[in-house]
């Protein structure tokens, strides 16, 4: 066994524990949501016709590319300790291998793990470069650009962050998370070259600038402070969470582009059962911490029902994030925002009363709704 | 002199209110059955309790600080279930199958506990411990040994009236063990411990109580 197919092998047995590790943990999800999942994995295949034509609406055009990138960014990260072999981390560095072969090894397990979301554009880009080129000499060169910017745009992105997320311990906040909020109202105004340099600026300005420190101060004591500091020491779960809201926000958004009014309604009454749903489900991580340190924090003077409406109301603070972003986004009437809060209620019951089952809880509400609505 | 007056009324007090106090308790593990219809009243100052490996010492332990809920029976401190949430008060415990949060430092975590009891940090037992040098340490980067002095911090910190500790000095360097010795000869609680070794606890009386496998006292 040579050095890259230990490396291979390792990165192998990472994502079959990790594998078993999805399954375990969200059976029910996965149960709940097959067809969700499926449509998730297909999104990118679906979004290169959108991201390489150049004559598609700039609004959606950044929408999906903002979701493109997300996923794969995310995809990544979940692999970046099979990529690196961090779980065997000090064996790897006790060989006799220099660095640039490691590193040539590791830039290999990346694209190896990228496969069809960097081949993807690539192919595409070439194709469109090859079509472009034969017609260069008949067509102004300034049209030529504009036709390949976003093809070469989509690869050039799409390659960093895939090496970002091994490679780059710092989360790509300013260009994976605020530009693109931003970029949107005024996506209309700007031309794809010009969203593509300013993604590319926020790049750099995330790189170079110093990291701005947040400390969590003194504001949050007692448990909520202890379950706060568990999820930053533990972000996987909360950040796959908030992946998952935004890409679904994203995706519902791009589909709301020249949609009749009654459809967006049902569309928004989906989403307040989806998210609600989603956002809920975040009582399972502060249960898991809970049973992580059952005995620490049965030695407390703190009832269990105290702990259980703590740890509920800790959830409920976190979900402000997510109801910042659908507000932000314009998803929501009045009607939806009443269905969202029974749907995140029940789902709340039903992770504390049934967690098994815990959906039968909202998916009753949301026969019931239908039921008295019709 | 005046030392040993003070454990003669403390013992004759222990006698009347019955300290720790085991009614008729079973306990199962993975269908192997530790403890039945078990009995015991502990009221001497200092106990230690050893035994075999699985004779059921850390889940006396664990029974005793209100963390498992026997499956049938009652545990009692001064006469109130351990179950209760104010009886943790007057409980402490240090046990490796009490996991401390390894993600906060060693500061963070002795600032939450000292606040959930509403104490403060006594630095006489930080030095003792030899912890201060570790307060910017995340829990879970910790020594074997550090660990388990920080555990006994925890167990200690708000002077509970009962302390339970398992295998106390395990990791221990010369200078911990000192200071655990010395904790076990000043701490004015109960202290019961489930060891392999020796309890050096000077000017009290120690009962040995021997568990066997099978549940049998």
């Amino acid at each position: 066994m040579n050095y890259w197919q230990f490396r291979l092998r390792l990165y192998g047995e990472y994502l079959k524990q990790w594998l078993d590790s999805i399954q375990q943990m969200s059976l029910a999800i996965v149960a709940l949501f097959p067809l969700a999942l499926s449509a998730l994995f297909l999104f990118p295949f679906l979004a290169w016709g959108v991201l390489v034509e150049s004559a598609t609406n700039n609004e959606v055009w950044v929408y999906t590319l903002w979701g493109y990138l997300l996923f794969v960014y995310s995809w990544m990260i979940l692999q970046r300790d099979g990529i690196l072999g961090t779980n065997h981390r000090l064996y790897i560095d006790s060989l006799v291998v220099s660095r640039s072969k490691q590193d040539w090894c590791e830039l290999g397990l990346t694209l190896y793990g990228a496969n069809l979301f960097i081949l993807g554009p690539l192919v595409i880009f070439l194709v469109l470069f090859k079509h472009g080129a034969e017609q260069v000499l008949h067509i102004p060169f300034s049209y030529f650009i504009e036709k390949l910017a976003p093809a070469a745009g989509l690869l050039v992105l799409c390659t960093y962050y895939c090496i970002a997320a091994v490679k780059v311990r710092r989360l790509p906040f300013l260009s994976l998370f605020i530009l693109p909020l931003f970029i949107v109202p005024w996506s209309q105004e700007l031309t794809k070259i010009q969203c593509l340099v300013l993604w590319c600026a926020a790049i750099l300005i995330e790189r170079i600038s110093p990291l701005p420190s947040i400390g969590i101060g003194s504001w949050l004591k007692g448990h909520y402070r202890l379950f706060f500091q568990g999820d930053i020491a533990s972000p996987r779960a909360e950040g796959l969470r908030l992946v998952a809201l935004i890409l679904m926000l994203i995706m519902i958004r791009a589909m709301f582009n020249g949609v009749p009014v009654e459809v967006k309604t049902n569309v928004a009454s989906f989403l307040s059962f989806t998210s609600a749903l989603l956002m809920a489900s975040s009582l399972f991580d502060t249960q898991a911490l809970c049973r992580q340190y059952q005995y620490y924090l049965t030695s407390l003077p703190v009832s269990k029902f105290k702990l259980q409406i703590i740890s509920v109301s800790y959830v409920m603070i976190k979900a402000l994030l997510g109801l910042g972003l659908i507000a932000y986004l314009d998803f929501f009437e009045t009607r939806h925002w009443a269905l969202w809060s029974l749907f995140y209620v029940t789902s709340l019951m039903g992770i504390l009363y049934l967690p098994k089952w815990f959906f039968s809880f909202p998916i009753i509400a949301a026969v019931l709704v239908f039921v008295l609505g019709s | 002199m005046q030392n040993a007056v003070c454990n003669v009324v403390v013992s004759f007090i222990n006698r009347v209110v019955g300290l720790l106090e085991f009614k008729e308790v079973s306990q199962s593990y993975q269908n192997r059955c530790l403890f039945s219809e078990f009995s015991l009243v502990i009221d001497e100052p200092r106990v230690l309790i050893s035994g075999p490996n699985g004779s059921g010492k850390t889940t006396l332990l664990l029974m005793a600080a209100g963390l498992v809920q026997p499956d049938s029976g009652e545990v009692s401190f001064k006469q109130q279930s351990v179950l209760r949430s104010d009886s943790k008060k007057s409980i402490g415990i240090s046990a490796s199958k009490v996991s401390l949060p390894g993600f906060l430092t060693v500061q963070e975590l002795l600032d939450f506990h000292s606040k959930q009891f509403n104490c403060s940090v006594s630095e006489k037992w930080l030095e003792q411990f030899s912890l201060q040098d570790y307060l910017n340490t995340k829990v879970t980067d910790l020594s074997l040994g550090n660990y388990k002095k920080l555990s006994l911090m925890t167990a200690i910190i708000h002077q509970p009236d009962l302390l339970l500790l398992d295998e106390p000095a395990n990791g221990l360097d010369e200078k911990a063990r000192v200071g655990l010795n010395l904790l076990l000869s000043e701490y004015s609680g109960q202290v019961v411990i489930a060891s392999h070794e020796a309890l050096a606890a000077e000017h009290h009386q120690v009962r040995h109580i021997q568990l066997q496998r099978h549940s049998s006292l």
